[in-house]
């Protein structure tokens, strides 16, 4: 994916060295998330009208944080040890994948790949088995039944992706995202295709179970897949999901919104604006919008939104006629 | 001492008797603490309310699963015979944040030992094993070894033969209204068999009996369940706000928007159906009628509520998210705000 794949990338490209690639990522992601999670409490504190209270400052989640550090990590009886422990590293290892497909300024990014959304899309179809997993692990009846449901859900909004990703490719007439960007130096795919961004969101939400499709950590079941989860396993957990919700935005941000392209600023500063912007689109769905039973949403995908995904396919078609 | 706080908001798992369950709700709208849903995300645990004797021992069990290090709060009487380090507070919810706040910071500062557990780290029962396996079922699957019943297959409604899990949800399941104990069979998550009791009423006296009031903890915790936070804590704002004596019709009508605008009645739509009573969202709107017209201090008149008895038919056949969303909706005739309410 790195620096063996130097074949796939498209020339003028250049790939961030393999060995620093790894640290950059993870540097990216960390600060993502930390930004995302900050953001996520200041919202919902406004919103709640909690504002102004240390424990709801910016540096709360961090105390927090260190908090979970220190408390004991409680296992259950007969734990699958292995997959618990390794889920959140894998929903990480995921995240921190899918980025490297996705470049974060013209030209900067990991591997930029001819099959970029091929890459993108495995690592989030892989993330419906880590998060399977991590409810499977601890023998715990609400975390096992969290994870069926939202294996459920997982299969309907997989498929919303590969097709509004698919769309996306057909103006650029390429897989590589770095491409899907160029292709939209006229108009944004936003514009283009206005079925793909909504849809997106709603992917997002999806494999970071989190908004409408919050089914798998809720307050249904006692806290669902993380029910038994405390300090390092849970703020690991928390670390990985807020990672993975940047990744979304970063990808919908060049997917969808031109990516680094933008004028006056540097690309950069485009890609982190749009990131941001996206960011806080899905932070506020999480915390203003119910969730939604497993099977309304099936049924709602299958029926509403599936059809609404050919149709952005149909109009990404014809519009490159 | 000098007043600080930990910085972040402390998280509590409370273990609610009927009597406290309501104002526990308003606790919701404290930025200092968060309640948790799972006793595993909490450092400190509340026992608020007279527990009644036979929810001892689950407290007990509730209080083990807290990770170290970890304390309790009592909020209001301690049992008698019960010994301990805990604190109790026998004041109001500012005295009792203010405690969980300083025990938190305790075990944060290392000052204070964890608590140990309550109960020794055995089986409940012993092995009583027979069968080829010593499990004491057929074959590799039933029994009950340990005194836990092992799984076995059966039919379901689809035709299937899947495992049949036999578990108990409650007393103290955040999701569902105090004292509430439901025995289930599931296959996969469709609760093939329920027997849903309650064996704390909630006593009479003492109970806040201002209905506008009691409708907003409702609120609160509803929204909790539903994945709705933020407006929880606006409800249990406006629950403290009302024994405050403000007027809160104004946020109580902005909130409602806020709840339209969630999608919340479109997702409850044909979820818990009820003959005679329509679905979740047609409860959760006539609740909301009856709160808002509770602020205003008028009366609605109301639908008679749902015996606990009846849910064992009612939830039968519903997955278990279905169910919590179910029971959550209805006004069931034991819960504490209904018996503030009932004119």
């Amino acid at each position: 994916m790195m620096g063996g794949d130097r074949i796939d990338v498209p020339s003028g490209i250049d790939p961030f060295h393999p060995a620093l690639a790894v640290p950059v990522l993870l540097a990216v992601v960390g600060l993502g998330a930390v930004i995302a999670v900050i953001l996520h409490r200041k919202v919902a504190s406004s919103l709640a009208g909690t504002g102004g209270s240390p424990a709801t400052s910016a540096a709360a989640p961090l105390r927090e944080a260190r908090w979970l550090a220190r408390q004991q990590v409680v296992t259950t009886e007969r734990p699958d040890l292995a997959t618990w422990i390794l889920a959140p590293a894998a929903y990480l290892g995921l995240a921190v994948a899918a980025l490297s497909v996705v470049p974060l300024s013209a030209g900067v990014a990991v591997a930029d790949v001819r099959t970029g959304i091929v890459v993108f899309g495995a690592a989030e179809a892989l993330a419906i088995v880590v998060i399977f997993l991590h409810g499977w692990s601890p023998n715990s009846p609400y975390a096992l039944i969290s994870a069926y449901r939202f294996v459920a859900v997982a299969l309907s909004y997989e498929l919303l992706s590969m097709f509004v990703l698919i769309a996306a490719a057909i103006p650029a007439g390429s897989l590589s995202i770095g491409a899907i960007v160029d292709s939209q130096a006229g108009l944004w795919n936003v514009v283009r295709q206005p079925l793909g961004l909504p849809l997106w969101l709603v992917v997002s939400w999806g494999v970071t179970f989190s908004g409408p499709l919050a089914v798998v950590d809720s307050a249904d079941l006692a806290g669902g897949g993380g029910v038994e989860d405390s300090g390092l396993q849970r703020l690991a957990w928390a670390g990985a999901r807020a990672a993975m919700l940047v990744v979304f935005a970063a990808a919908g941000a060049t997917v969808f919104l031109g990516g680094w392209q933008g004028p006056v600023l540097p690309g950069g500063a485009w890609m982190a604006l749009k990131t941001a912007a996206l960011l806080a689109v899905l932070v506020v769905g999480d915390i203003t919008l119910a969730r939604m039973s497993a099977q309304r949403f099936v049924r709602l995908a299958w029926a509403v939104l599936l059809p609404l995904a050919f149709l952005d396919l149909l109009i990404a078609g014809l519009g490159s006629l | 001492m000098a007043v600080t706080t930990p910085g972040f908001p402390v998280p509590v798992f409370a273990a609610s008797a009927g009597d406290a369950w309501g104002e526990v709700q308003e606790l919701r709208a404290r930025p200092e603490i968060r309640l948790v849903p799972s006793p595993r995300q909490a450092s400190v645990l509340l026992v608020a309310g007279a527990i009644p004797s036979d929810h001892a021992e689950a407290v007990d069990r509730v209080h083990d699963q807290l990770p170290h290090p970890r304390a309790t709060v009592r909020w209001r009487p301690r049992p008698a015979g019960l010994a301990g380090p805990e604190v109790v507070v026998d004041g109001g919810p500012d005295e009792v944040v203010a405690a969980i706040v300083a025990v938190h910071l305790t075990l944060s500062e290392g000052g204070e030992a964890s608590e140990p557990d309550r109960n020794p780290d055995q089986e409940p029962n012993e092995w009583r094993g027979v069968g080829p396996n010593g499990q004491g079922g057929e074959g590799m699957m039933g029994g009950t070894p340990y005194g836990r019943p092992m799984a076995m297959t059966g039919d379901d409604r689809d035709g299937l033969a899947l495992d049949q899990l036999h578990l108990r949800f409650g007393p103290f399941l955040d999701a569902l209204p105090a004292g509430l104990v439901l025995d289930v069979t599931l296959q996969g998550d469709v609760l093939q068999k329920v027997s849903a009791r309650r064996s704390d009423p909630t006593p009479e006296e003492g109970v806040d009996v201002d209905p506008g009031r009691q409708g907003l903890r409702w609120l609160a915790h509803a929204l909790h369940v539903q994945g709705l936070d933020a407006l929880a804590a606006q409800a249990a704002d406006l629950a403290c706000d009302r024994s405050r004596g403000r007027d809160v019709g104004v946020d109580l009508r902005r909130l409602r928007r806020r709840i339209r605008r969630s999608g919340l009645l479109w997702m409850l739509r044909q979820t818990g159906v009820v003959d005679g009573d329509g679905d979740a969202a047609d409860r959760w709107s006539r609740r909301l009628d009856a709160i808002e017209a509770a602020v205003g201090d008028a009366v609605l008149d109301r639908s008679p509520p749902t015996a606990v008895e009846d849910l064992d038919e009612l939830l039968k056949g519903k997955t278990l998210g279905d169910a919590v969303t179910t029971i959550v909706s209805l006004d069931l005739d034991t819960a504490p705000m209904v018996r503030g309410a009932a004119p």
